[in-house]
This record gives structure tokens, sequence and C-alpha cells, in this order.
């Protein structure tokens, strides 16, 4: 039970960081956008303000990231599977 | 009174000599940028592009003759996704190599409302997206800012804002017409907020 839990792992691990980022329905971003409303003149707000668009680079985990854990759990459980079988029927 | 009306008879043809300052929207502190936003079905993707040239003939005393361009280095387009970006960029979507530039080139403002320092108008013009020029109408705010160049760059002169927040359809410009429909939006949304600079020499 406990080598099927752990067959699980890179699902669960996988899940856990595409949540932690935020669970966007998109790829693997590489940057971050960051967008700041500066004053066209500086200690003059009220003139009116510009978005400033800067980027920062960061990885951010898309949707890849719990597919790929899936996958990767599916392939060790497959593999859990095969072993067990083999020890029960060990060739002669 | 008569000498009133004989000042204004004289000074009259004078303003209609008043020059158009011509603006020019490369800024060298890089705050310039348009934003771009693309929600389709399945996928939504945001970015932004910062290689902004151009110049722009404004008169202050007369506004519906604004004319002039803005021009957007397509290479300099950015979204987080280095795949998507280089897509975007590639000989299929964008074609970036071949069409360096994505020019909107104003040719007069109509329906001008004037409030203050603020100008609402329509701009009309012709947008040019891979070489392919279509004619567009677009909702455009201009904030005449007299002598305040110097505050923003430390040169005299004067600053001309311009905003603006509308849609390209990507089919119109021939980019993947009708492909992709469900992830990559047909409707681009297009939003600016340019500052100008016009020093006096």
């Amino acid at each position: 039970m406990l080598r099927f839990f752990f067959t699980g792992i890179p699902f669960f691990l996988g899940t856990a960081l595409w949540l932690a980022d935020g669970a966007r329905f998109s790829f693997w971003a590489t940057s971050v956008e960051i967008r700041e409303e500066v004053p066209i003149i500086e200690g003059m707000p009220e003139l009116g303000t510009q978005t400033k668009v800067s980027w920062r680079e960061e990885l951010i985990c898309g949707l890849e990231t719990p597919i790929l854990g899936f996958l990767f759990s599916g392939f060790f459980f497959i593999c859990t599977i095969f072993t067990k079988r083999s020890l029960k029927n060990p060739p002669t | 009174m008569n000498i009133f009306k004989i000042l204004i008879v004289l000074l009259f043809p004078l303003s209609l000599f008043a020059e158009a300052k011509s603006f020019d929207f490369k800024d060298p502190k890089g705050v310039n940028t348009v934003i771009f936003q693309l929600d389709a079905l399945l996928e939504s993707i945001s970015g932004s592009a910062g290689g902004i040239s151009g110049n722009v003939s404004f008169d202050p005393q007369n506004p519906k003759g604004t004319t002039g361009s803005i021009i957007l280095q397509s290479s300099s387009l950015r979204v987080d996704n280095p795949v998507l970006q280089e897509h975007m960029h590639g000989e299929d979507w964008l074609n970036v190599s071949q069409f360096p530039e994505i020019e909107f080139a104003l040719s007069d403002l109509q329906n001008v409302e004037q409030q203050g320092r603020t100008i609402r108008a329509q701009a009309e013009g012709k947008m040019t997206i891979r070489n392919i020029t279509i004619k567009m109408s677009v909702p455009v705010e201009l904030t005449y800012l007299e002598g305040m160049l110097e505050k923003r760059n430390k040169v005299a002169g004067d600053l001309l804002v311009v905003r603006s927040k509308f849609l390209v359809k990507r089919d119109d410009f021939g980019i993947k017409p009708g492909e992709y429909l469900d992830k990559v939006a047909n409707d681009i949304e297009i939003s600016i907020n340019l500052a100008g600079a016009c020093p006096i020499k």
C-alpha cells in the first residue's frame, strides 16, 4: 500500500506546485510582467499616469506540471505492478 | 471698440500661420508601452511592447489637423512564455523578420471635444500590420502639457500624452485567419498610453 502511495508523489507534488503558482490554465512562463502606474511627470500625478511595464525572470508552473506529474506517477505505478508480478512468478 | 475690431482683423491671419508642433514618441525614459490582450475560449494571452517611435504633428489651436504616425517594432512584442513568443514572432504569425514594423498613420482627428488640457476625438488613419493596410477610426484622448517636458526629461519643451484603447482583428491582417480561434482570439485589445516630447529648439 505504501508503495502505491509513493508512486503518487510526482502527481501530488506537480499539483501542489501548480496550485502554489496560481493554478493557471496556461503553459510554463519564464517571466512575469509587472505593471505599475507612474505619473507622467514625477511628483505630479494630477496630470495623469502611464502604465510602466517591466519583466522579471521567474519560472511560473503551468498546466504541464500536474500533467507531467500524473504521467510520472502512472509510469511508476505500472513499474510497481510489473515488479510485483515478476516477484510472484520468478524465472525458473 | 473700433480699435479692438481692427486688432482682430489684423491678428486673425497670424493665427492661420500658428505652427503645429512635432512630438517625438521615442521615450528616453522607456515608459512608453503598448499593452495587448487576447481572450480566447481556452487561453488568454497578454503582453506588451516597448519599441515605440514616430512623430505626431499637433497644433493646440487646431487639434483637428493632428497628423503623424506611431510605429511599433514588432520584435519588441513580449509575452511571458518563450515558446509562445517565438511562435508569435515566427513566419506563420507576425513574421517579424520580414515585417519589422507595425504602424498607425494618423490622417486627422474627428469629433473633437476639448475639456481643459484634454482632447477627446476619433483618430482617423491607417493601420499597417504585416504589410496589410486598413483604414481605421480609433478613439483617442490627447493631453497637451505645455512647458512640462522639462519636469519629465530635463529638457525645455512641451509634452503630448496619447491614450487609446481599441480592437484589431487578426484576420483583417491575414494573421492565420479563422485558425486556432479557441486558443488565440481574433480580437486583439490594444491599450496605448504614450508620452511624446517636443523640445524647444
